[in-house]
């Protein structure tokens, strides 16, 4: 307590506390913009870092990663434009209650979600990190097929109005994954002897045009629609009443978010899908998800904020980045002369409680910048369409293409974008293609990695308990709706038969 | 003064030009005069006469630095910290761009192809070597005009602590009692620390379980974890570990010690007599690039190796320095080539 | 969607026919129980399959709905033509006319005819990407092969 305390203190010095507003102010910036991930922003300040005292370096890094990470749902939201992968989720729900006139609404639940997730998992990181870090250091390639098979089986809750094409659109996904050089023997799969695609498609470009490009495909239409579409933003804030009903959504999504984020190669962007379809599965209102629905915001966005706490748990106490972010961070601990690890707390004391209380209060800001700043993100809904559409296409452009300064990545973007807008016209969701791209990669390696660990067996996911009950899971997610409708039919059938 | 304003372009280093207008002025008649050359000669003559007729002034702008790596690996964070001052000895900024893809094939094939006047520099790294073995690429080293080398990192040979056998001898006595048992975690089949763990197989006679993950980090992570026995990657990518106790490094594959791990042996002290195997990171121009541009960045980047805030930025990431000048960095790719493509073709993913 | 269906149906069973065919090219290596080979060609298969049942479902379909917006899918399919046309001079005259080009054309194309939308537009995107990602953010920018 005492060292909290300590941390307090160290952190109220205008240095530091102008550091943290400027990084998390730049962090929101760079996560709105599409094509700028987290990684990205972390990896550009870094240098700036070089020449601070640790703990305002680091905590400049902290507030950039915790900013990006919720700014990316802004965009997702109100423009349909997911600005990091994270908020690819968020934006299910988000647009569509953007598009009723409740983006004011839906941006306050963002902002409150966020913010409380990520102090979840901070206050979480605090108390019971050692504990929970050796639990993560249980997870291995037979753990992450399971979680990657259970992320999967969320496709058929992300399936819109036909479960089949979402189901296609989720292998599409899949199959696109594989492209490029196979993860573990290192062969060209579907190359066609082009060097560009030795890499693979980068899902990032290919979710900038899916969502962003073809909105913005669609929005041109809507323009010379006789139909007028205009966006109306009404005013209706959010209620205390509404906000309770959220409460469970939120702390459940941030045990899950913070649970992956502390798992090694699992990161915010499907901490958010699984959140979503959790919150899915416990809610009454199934239908309402996909049209417009508040917990469809308030998980994902509880969830991908709560993964930067639980990033930090392996980071910090055993010195293992479970994604590139938290690998540019320990990169930065680093060069401070902060070796991670169980030694870090023995050492460095003060100083790790005083990033405790820095990313609190990094959580803090996100609220405090936050909801003054929903106004001012709304107003975007007033520019024209006619005005707003070239910007956004430029910018999907121009985001595509900082991602790895590749005009092949622009090309992928801009093929995305005519495909998803198509897809969109004839009911093949979005959302499964990403979920398979992100997850194809980490289930296949896992799986095959597995195996040769195992030299071949299969029981080596049936008898790690870790695994087993995670595919225990998947098996029945996958299979419940199948259930359900049979259950329903059913009990149809039996009500007939009493009638007849 | 038109003549000022013209020179002074946008970098205005005014002092210099002022100080030597007269010079600006054969300067630029020179220029006129290597400019018609060169449009009436062939191109590559051209532009090879015109980038000796800038011989005194280069560079002019700020020169490119192709990161082959995404944002935040060790190969980036290298570059930027390298070029983070090195305007105190080129007399120009450089930007590091990344250009991630194909294990680096992507941005470096890119650095080959780029015009040789000195103002697009490639870092490389081991892989460059290997993609023509490995049938990635056509690409290979003779394909650049070395500047330097700057990083070099052995292959270690790390064991959980808890490990039945605290010496290399006893780990290769250990792996032979159980033949293809021993799992030993690498970054990728094919990738460096999966030569260096066949090149111990090879040398000691012994066979292991290769276990192929998406990289060194998530290689040391299983091992921490209990999932592999054994990891083949560099003391930069351990020391965590070892610093926390849960990790041992038994012996490292260079010929000399490491500086991050003093204590422990070289393979060759610790009784197995293998070629050194390390992955490293090196600056390269383009093939046609004049000599006097590649020896003024050779010099630049050297003394940028030898400032103190890279040398600290370099101990306290693990990574280790080792400088080589263009020529021998040039002799160090050629034996690299060699060796690894008979390890390659040994174990079958040789093309 | 009797048509739409059908079509897309297709489409995606050529697709994932081609792709399963293509995993026959892989070069064959030992070292694995499950090769490069088995998870595209699990996914091509499933794939080939679904594509099969949204045809199915497409020939069941009753009647062809009324396509409400066909129209309007005309100016979608022209403005992704813009795009492309930009993408195509990118590296011809680089990123930054291009962009105006882009945002001038797409605004003259949707009836924008004020004037000083007509240059202020252009103009703040092409400032907003100079300043955030050429200066601040150090990405390199297109110039075009006209001018470098």
């Amino acid at each position: 307590m005492n060292l909290l305390l300590d941390g307090l203190s160290n952190i109220l010095q205008w240095q530091v506390l102008l550091v943290l507003v400027v990084g998390t102010v730049l962090g929101i910036a760079i996560g709105s913009l599409p094509g700028l991930t987290s990684t990205m922003g972390v990896a550009v300040i870094l240098p700036v870092t070089f020449g601070m005292e640790p703990v305002t370096g680091i905590l400049l890094l902290v507030g950039v990663y915790f900013g990006s990470v919720y700014g990316g749902s802004l965009t997702a939201i109100l423009l349909n434009t997911p600005g990091t992968p994270a908020s690819a989720a968020t934006a299910i729900d988000g647009y569509a209650l953007a598009k009723k006139g409740l983006a004011h609404k839906a941006l306050t639940v963002s902002t409150l979600s966020s913010a409380i997730g990520g102090m979840i998992s901070v206050i979480v990181l605090i108390l019971v990190a050692p504990q929970l870090a050796n639990f993560a250091l249980k997870f291995s390639a037979p753990e992450s097929f399971a979680l990657a098979l259970f992320g999967l089986s969320i496709i058929s809750s992300l399936a819109g109005k036909s479960v089949v094409k979402g189901i296609i659109t989720g292998f599409i996904g899949l199959l696109i994954a594989t492209i490029g050089l196979d993860p573990m023997v290192g062969i060209p799969r579907f190359t066609f002897d082009k060097m560009e695609l030795t890499g693979g498609i980068n899902f990032i470009p290919v979710m900038i045009g899916l969502f962003a490009a073809s909105e913005a495909f669609k929005s041109m239409e809507d323009i010379f629609s006789t139909r007028k579409l205009s966006f109306t933003v009404e005013k209706v804030k959010l209620k205390w009443s509404e906000f309770k009903t959220l409460i469970g959504t939120i702390l459940r999504s941030s045990g899950i978010g913070t649970f992956i984020g502390m798992i090694p190669g699992a990161g915010a962007d499907i901490s958010a899908f699984v959140a979503y379809n959790e919150a899915k599965r416990f809610s009454k209102n199934k239908e309402g998800f996909g049209k417009g629905e508040l917990k469809g915001v308030a998980a994902p966005e509880s969830a991908n904020n709560s993964v930067t706490g639980g990033a930090m748990i392996p980071l910090l106490t055993l010195g293992i980045p479970g994604d590139a972010v938290t690998a540019v961070l320990l990169g930065a601990l680093m060069v401070q002369g902060l070796q991670p690890g169980p030694m870090l707390f023995e050492a460095n004391g003060p100083i790790v409680y005083t990033l405790f209380i820095g990313m609190l209060l990094a959580n803090l800001l996100i609220l405090i910048i936050g909801l003054p700043g929903i106004k001012l993100f709304t107003k975007i809904l007033y520019v024209p369409k006619a005005v707003l559409t070239p910007i956004i296409l430029i910018l999907c452009t121009v985001g595509a293409y900082s991602l790895g300064n590749s005009y092949f990545d622009v090309l992928v973007m801009f093929a995305a974008g005519v495909i998803g807008y198509f897809m969109q016209r004839y009911d093949f969701p979005a959302s499964p293609l990403i979920l398979g791209l992100i997850l194809g990669p980490m289930m296949e390696s896992n799986l095959r990695r597995s195996l040769v660990m195992s030299e071949g067996s299969i029981s080596i996911f049936f008898t790690r308990p870790i695994s087993a009950i995670l595919l225990i899971i998947a098996i029945i997610t996958l299979f419940a709706p199948l259930f359900n409708k049979l259950m329903k039919r059913g009990k149809g059938s039996e009500s007939h038969k009493v009638q007849s | 003064m038109k003549a000022h304003t013209f020179i002074k372009t946008k970098e205005g280093r005014e002092i210099r030009m002022k100080k030597s207008m007269k010079h600006v002025g054969i300067f630029l008649i020179a220029m006129l005069v290597f400019a018609m050359a060169g449009c009436s000669n062939d191109t590559s003559n051209g532009t090879e006469k015109k980038a000796a007729g800038k011989k005194s002034d280069y560079p002019t702008k700020p020169i490119t630095l192709i990161a082959p790596s995404s944002a935040g690996g060790g190969t980036d964070a290298t570059a930027r910290a390298l070029t983070a001052d090195i305007e105190k000895y080129l007399g120009q900024s450089v930007g590091v761009v990344n250009k991630p893809g194909g294990s680096g094939s992507v941005g470096m094939t890119e650095g080959a192809n780029a015009k040789p006047d000195g103002y697009t520099v490639t870092m490389v790294f081991v892989e460059l070597t290997m993609y023509k073995h490995l049938g990635l690429s056509p690409l290979g080293h003779d394909q650049f005009k070395p500047i330097g080398l700057i990083n070099l990192d052995p292959a270690a040979l790390t064991v959980p602590k808890d490990a039945p056998y605290d010496t290399l001898e006893e780990f290769i006595a250990y792996a032979k009692e159980h033949p293809g048992k021993v799992k030993v975690g690498n970054s990728g089949t094919g990738s460096i620390w999966h030569i260096a763990a066949e090149s111990i197989s090879k040398k000691a006679d012994v066979k292991f379980n290769h276990v192929p993950f998406e990289g060194a980090a998530q290689a040391v992570t299983a091992l921490v974890g209990g999932h592999v026995d054994a990891v083949t990657v560099s003391p930069a990518e351990v020391k965590a570990q070892l610093d926390a106790g849960k990790v041992k490094t038994l012996a490292v594959m260079s010929d000399s010690r490491s500086d991050i791990i003093p204590d422990v042996p070289t393979f060759k002290e610790a009784g197995l007599d293998v070629d050194p195997v390390g992955t490293w990171r090196g600056l390269t121009v383009p093939k046609d690039t004049p000599d006097d541009i590649v020896a003024k960045l050779e010099d630049a980047f050297m003394k940028a190796a030898k400032d103190e805030k890279f040398t600290k930025f370099m101990a306290s990431s693990g990574l280790g320095i080792e400088l080589k000048d263009s020529k021998e960095f040039k002799k160090f790719m050629d034996d690299n080539y060699k060796q690894f493509g008979e390890i390659l073709s040994d174990i079958g993913l040789s093309k | 969607m009797k048509l739409p269906n059908i079509i897309s149906g297709l489409l995606i069973m050529l697709v994932s026919g081609f792709f399963y065919a293509q995993t026959y090219q892989f070069p064959k290596v030992k070292l694995e129980e499950i090769g490069p080979a088995v998870m595209p060609r699990i996914y091509a298969a499933i794939l080939f399959i679904l594509g099969g049942i949204v045809v199915v479902q497409g020939l069941m379909a009753k009647k062809r709905e009324e396509e409400e917006n066909e129209k309007t899918l005309g100016y979608a399919v022209i403005s992704m033509v813009f795009v492309l046309v930009f993408l195509i001079l990118i590296p011809v005259i680089g990123f930054y006319i291009s962009t105006a080009l882009l945002v001038v054309g797409l605004l003259l194309f949707s009836k924008v005819r004020n004037y000083i939308l007509l240059i202020s537009v252009p103009v703040g995107t092409v400032l907003f990407i100079y300043v955030c990602f050429e200066k601040l953010l150090k990405v390199a920018i297109p110039a075009g092969s006209l001018f470098s």
